[in-house]
């Protein structure tokens, strides 16, 4: 990918000087730093070698889907340009802003100040989108206004996407957002930089289902970041399933008192997927309350790092963090790290974490198949049940039921043909599939 | 309470915190350098006997010069190298008599209880004053069995083919800039064989007396313990409380040869002046058993990471380490296994209190390989924080490269529960004493693990911490 | 007739013997009450009979009416109606109990049932009838949502033993130490779910026990005793009548 092309094409969309300025010293930034640039977890990382000249520009004419935005609220980007935004007129009226990034930026000073604050948490791919993106979205939700209905966020990436989307959320709102993203199968290598920053102010909470199906072609670099004041709330709910090789940062500032943060990860690597996946609970306000679990199944070739950080400040007296990293080996070829780390800073706290890493236990195979499961049914059970915290968390039960059938085509490693179905899941028949008593689709009901 | 802490300090300060005059026979000028080290290696009268040692020695040297100070771990930048007096020899020759000590010695050891914890309940002991060896003793009957215990330069000299076969083969000079340092400038220590099948039952012992100020120690120890053999060896460090700071870079290897067992055991107790950068590391062969258990009380700094390499199938290791940082401290410690062979296991257990500012850091490499399949293996660290202005880090690395394996992490920080308080001081205890009973019921795993007269010398130890009175 | 036959029995693991010939037949609707001390052997054999790949059959054979089962998978047993309640089950996390509890029945009774042209239960049926057993085993209707035994007591774990017995209507039921964790309450029911599944469906039951403690609740037709990979005696209650009075050691030494 030709950076200066990039830069050129940005500049002929006549951005304000300091956004200009800011996309400058992003990039020096970018080109000065390691992907992990801590001495902690300098060797752990599989990104070292990223190189942003192997992504060819290209646009994939060829190829696209069209998804159906059926949804009345709802945003959809296709590569860098087709967008369209669903926002019904009674939700306009009550204050609420949906615009692109990079048009007519309104509130631009608060804008600014989330980019300017984000960028502070150093992390080289996050600068990199601070740089270059080419797209985006940016989301208001004015002062005490609840949404019950989700949001939703469809994203194509089937040529180099550098997408930044911001959500700001005011006093004591309230916002659900399921994300898709998805992509057509292709052999070409493609770059795809999605950075999601929040900010959230007193008593506000944010809900993000984040589902990543994208093909095995494509280069993930995913960058979360919220800021909390007091007793706001953010969940993150995520599943990586696609993608060549995927990097996830995540990093929840727990900054007034009595905020909360959530980060249920799940990750299913097949094939020579390779996972780098980092989540970060930074405790600074007083009775916080952070909890990231991080799950993988990893099957073929495929390797993970789980990376983990609690960081409880001095200040941040009662509060309580846990982090969890669970992988699970189901082939001789996969591989797993798990590094959790704790800096703990006063006593006032609870701050536990958990790591395994293990193939499926024998006697729990023993156990279902005496109940007359074949191995294979029991094998698949006990590892699609190591999903269920963050497919349970999931919003709409469609998005779950799409979870599960994209568990069972992946176990079966026949993940592509999910996509075949992506028109299907919003049509009809897909609703008469979701009533069918297949066995599948059918025991998950319950719940 | 108030009594009860100015006897304790008292104690502390009659106990370990004194000095003797320097009466050393050789010193050299204060830093390091070529010069400095061939200095060295005249005095030990190693120029002429034995020229592959001294190479080894400039190996570390040329290492440590080149290889900048690790950016992680503890705060490194307050030492001075060349403040520091490399090497200081305290007596013409190493002893075999406690009388025949120079009188400032011998009374330094007799404080510490070595003579009388000797012929109690020790098999072998051997201490360290500055930069050598100045007592060390064998039990007859060891010695027939052909026990071997003594120090490194007497080990090179009488047994150089077992010596060199291992000497710096499990951690070599450029293994890290400390064990470089170590290799250029070591003296004293132990050169430790067990032959095949003998079971040395009570414990060897070492001990580590810094006197001078300003002081490098480099003690150097090469424990062999040969097929089916199995021996338990104890190591105690104390110094002075001085102003000026001293280093302590020691190199520790071990080879556990198959079916053997061994375990090793450190009470340190540094003054607080002391940066303690200690490379330890066991190669554990087929079905053999090494354990470390690792207490650190003392020190300014350590940075301590006893590893174990599983090299054999059904080898196994066991790493307890515990830690107090009271003010000033920093115990950056933990362990490291690695898993090289099949049906291996290893269990880390790591403790550690922090108080009055101190912070603890716990630092962990858990590593499968490809070749290890149905490797099993526990870790667990517990951090207790004893106020609000203490720190505690968990580092732990788990890396799984092996389907078959089974490995589990856990680790809890928190603070001593107000409910187990106000239950211990509704008995009648003070805050102090209940807050010391907790926390010695929280290091009763180590404790439980080593003998006796260490476990109260431990515990004794934890009570001085608890009060602030260290250093 | 259904009849489970074990015959000249003999299982090591690690190279060591630990059933040293056994010879038991239970028939359908049969109570037989297998006890010993620790160590006798006891779950080892429950195991075995289950196909627990870890242990090593060096002779015997057993049969599930009259076909030998030995070199079937734990599935294919359980599919032949054996049915092994654990001393420990094991938690599956992730694994709600009626997911679990559907899946394994539409894959052992589901399927049959087809075969013979019956009706299998609707999804809605299940859950009519899962939520009938809950209540039989006085379980909170939230026990189906919860994860497979994940947090479950001595008691509620024994109990989803006794659920899963009911459900998979087995010809055979191994129920190993029925009672271990379990307070006088739970005990009954449990005692009442095997007495139930023992009478409504004829099933033969082998009752592995350390203790007679269960037995006052539900009356074996037999006892056996195993000491040290053996059966050394075998009669009727009153046998463990005697146990109760006198302990192991009078066997042994006899």
């Amino acid at each position: 990918m030709s950076v200066d092309n990039f830069l050129d094409k940005i500049k002929a969309n006549n951005e304000p000087s300091w956004l200009k300025e800011f996309r400058e010293n992003s990039l020096k930034s970018y080109e000065n730093m390691k992907s992990e640039n801590t001495e902690l977890f300098k060797h752990q990382t599989l990104f070292n070698d990223f190189d942003l000249e192997e992504f060819q520009d290209y646009i994939n004419s060829d190829a696209d889907f069209n998804f159906h935005l059926t949804d009345d609220f709802a945003f959809s980007l296709q590569n860098s340009n087709g967008i369209k935004i669903n926002l019904p007129d009674s939700l306009k009226e009550k204050g609420i802003i949906i615009s692109q990034l990079n048009s007519d930026i309104k509130n631009e000073q608060q804008f600014k100040q989330i980019l300017i604050s984000d960028s502070k948490i150093e992390d080289k791919f996050s600068h990199m989108n601070n740089a270059l993106f080419n797209s985006g979205l940016y989301i208001y939700i004015p002062k005490g206004l609840q949404i019950e209905i989700p949001f939703r966020l469809l994203t194509s990436v089937n040529s180099n996407l550098i997408s930044k989307t911001i959500f700001i959320l005011e006093q004591d709102s309230m916002l659900k957002v399921i994300k898709e993203d998805y992509s057509i199968r292709s052999d070409k290598s493609v770059l795809f930089s999605d950075s999601i920053e929040v900010l959230l102010k007193d008593g506000a909470e944010l809900h993000v289902s984040h589902v990543q199906n994208l093909g095995q072609n494509i280069v993930h670099l995913s960058n979360k970041i919220s800021t909390g004041h007091r007793n706001s709330r953010m969940h993150w709910n995520i599943g990586y399933f696609g993608g060549k090789k995927v990097r996830s940062r995540v990093y929840n500032v727990l900054l007034g008192e009595g905020s909360e943060a959530e980060d249920m990860e799940v990750l299913f690597g097949n094939k020579e997927q390779q996972f780098d996946v980092f989540s970060t609970l930074l405790h600074t306000g007083k009775n916080t309350i952070g909890r990231v679990l991080s799950n993988g199944v990893l099957r073929d070739k495929s390797i993970s790092i789980f990376k983990g950080m609690i960081k409880i400040s001095e200040g941040a007296k009662n509060s309580s963090s846990f982090l969890g990293e669970h992988a699970m080996l189901l082939s001789k070829e996969a591989k797993a790290k798990a590094i959790p780390g704790l800096e703990i800073e006063t006593n006032e706290v609870k701050a536990t974490h958990s790591a395994s890493v293990s193939q499926i236990e024998e006697d729990k195979i023993f156990y279902l198949m005496s109940r007359g499961l074949s191995d294979e049914e029991s094998k698949k059970m006990i590892a699609l049940g190591f999903f269920e915290p963050v497919i349970q968390r999931m919003l709409l039960d469609e998005i779950k039921n799409k979870l599960y059938q994209l568990l069972e085509l992946k176990w079966q490693g026949r993940e592509d043909e999910f996509l075949d179905d992506l028109d299907k899941l919003k049509t009809e028949e897909f609703k008469e599939m979701k009533r069918k008593e297949d066995m599948f689709a059918g025991h998950y009901k319950y719940r | 309470m108030d009594k009860q802490i100015l006897n304790l300090r008292k104690e502390y300060a009659e106990k370990y915190g004194f000095s003797v005059p320097d009466k050393s026979v050789h010193k050299t000028e204060p830093g390091l350098s070529e010069r400095v080290l061939r200095e060295m290696s005249e005095i030990k009268g190693e120029k002429n006997v034995n020229e592959w040692i001294h190479k080894f020695r400039l190996r570390g040297l040329n290492h440590f010069l080149k290889r900048p100070l690790p950016k992680w771990g503890g705060d490194l930048s307050s030492i001075n190298f060349d403040e520091i007096t490399y090497y200081l020899k305290p007596t013409e020759k190493e002893e075999t008599s406690w009388e025949e000590l120079p009188p400032g010695i011998k009374s330094t050891f007799d404080k510490l209880g070595i003579p009388e914890a000797e012929r109690k309940f020790l098999s072998g002991v051997g201490v360290q004053f500055d930069s050598e060896n100045v007592y060390h003793s064998l039990k007859k009957d060891l010695e027939k069995k052909g026990v071997i215990f003594v120090d490194p330069d007497t080990g090179l000299q009488k047994y150089p083919h077992i010596f060199k076969k291992w000497f710096g083969s499990i951690i070599p000079p450029e293994d890290n800039k400390f064990s470089a340092l170590n290799s250029a400038f070591f003296s004293g220590g132990s050169f430790i064989y067990i032959p095949p099948g003998v079971e040395v039952k009570q414990p060897l012992q070492a001990y580590f007396r810094i006197n001078a100020e300003g002081f490098g120690q480099f003690e150097r120890t090469l424990i062999i313990v040969d097929e089916g053999a199995k021996a338990h060896y104890i190591e105690g460090c104390t110094a002075p409380i001085y102003s000026k700071e001293s280093l302590h870079a020691a190199v520790v290897e071990v080879v556990a040869l198959p079916g053997s067992h061994f375990r090793y055991t450190t009470l340190q107790n540094w003054s607080n002046n002391v940066y303690n950068l200690v490379t330890k590391r066991a190669h554990a062969f087929e079905g053999a058993t090494v354990e470390w258990l690792d207490a650190n009380i003392g020190s300014k700094l350590t940075m301590k990471y006893p590893s174990v390499f599983l090299r054999g199938p059904r080898a196994k290791a066991d790493i307890l380490s515990v830690a107090f940082a009271g003010k000033g401290q920093h115990q950056d410690t933990g362990g490291k296994v690695v898993h090289l062979a099949p049906n291996t296991t290893s269990k880390l257990i790591a403790k550690s209190v922090s108080k009055d500012s101190g912070r603890t850091t716990y630092r962990g490499l858990l590593h499968v390989s490809k070749l290890a399949d149905n490797v099993k293996s526990t870790v667990r660290c517990d951090a207790l924080l004893l106020d609000e202005i203490s720190k505690t880090d968990t580092y732990p690395y788990n890396e799984v490269n092996n389907e078959s394996a089974t490995i589990t992490h856990e680790a809890t920080v928190g603070k001593i529960g107000e409910q187990q308080l106000f239950y211990l001081m509704s008995r009648g205890l003070n805050e102090q004493e209940a807050l010391s009973l907790i926390v010695s019921g929280f290091f009763d795993a180590f404790a439980k693990e080593i003998p006796l007269e260490y476990a109260v010398e431990f515990n004794r130890l934890i009570r001085l911490e608890m009060i602030g009175a260290v250093g | 007739m259904s009849e489970l036959t074990i015959k000249d029995l003999h299982v090591e693991i690690d190279g060591k013997e630990i059933v040293k010939g056994i010879d038991l037949t239970i028939k359908k609707g049969e109570i037989h009450a297998l006890m010993g001390p620790n160590g006798s052997g006891k779950t080892s054999l429950a195991y075995v009979l289950m196909g627990h790949p870890k242990y090593k059959i060096t002779k015997g054979e057993i049969l599930l009416d009259g076909q030998n089962i030995l070199s079937l998978s734990p599935d294919k047993r359980a599919k032949l109606g054996l049915f092994l309640g654990f001393q420990y089950p094991v938690e599956v996390s992730g694994v709600s109990l009626s997911n679990f509890l559907r899946t394994v029945y539409m894959s052992v009774n589901g399927q049959k049932k087809k075969d013979v042209g019956e009706e299998v239960l609707s999804i809605l049926e299940f859950r009519e009838f899962l939520k009938q057993k809950l209540q039989e085993l006085q379980m909170d209707q939230s026990f189906a949502n919860r994860y497979l035994n994940e947090g479950f007591s001595g008691g509620e774990k024994k109990r989803a033993e006794v659920l899963q017995m009911a459900i998979l209507k087995p010809k055979i039921a191994i129920i190993d130490e029925a009672d271990s964790g379990a307070d006088v309450d739970a005990l009954k029911l449990i005692a009442k779910g095997i007495a139930d599944i023992n009478k409504t469906n004829n099933t033969g039951i082998l009752l592995i026990t350390h203790y007679n403690r269960i037995l006052h609740h539900l009356a074996p037709d037999y006892v056996h005793v195993m000491i040290n990979g053996k059966i050394i005696k075998s009669g009727d209650k009153k046998l463990a009548d005697e146990i109760e009075e006198k302990g192991y050691e009078t066997l042994r030494a006899g």
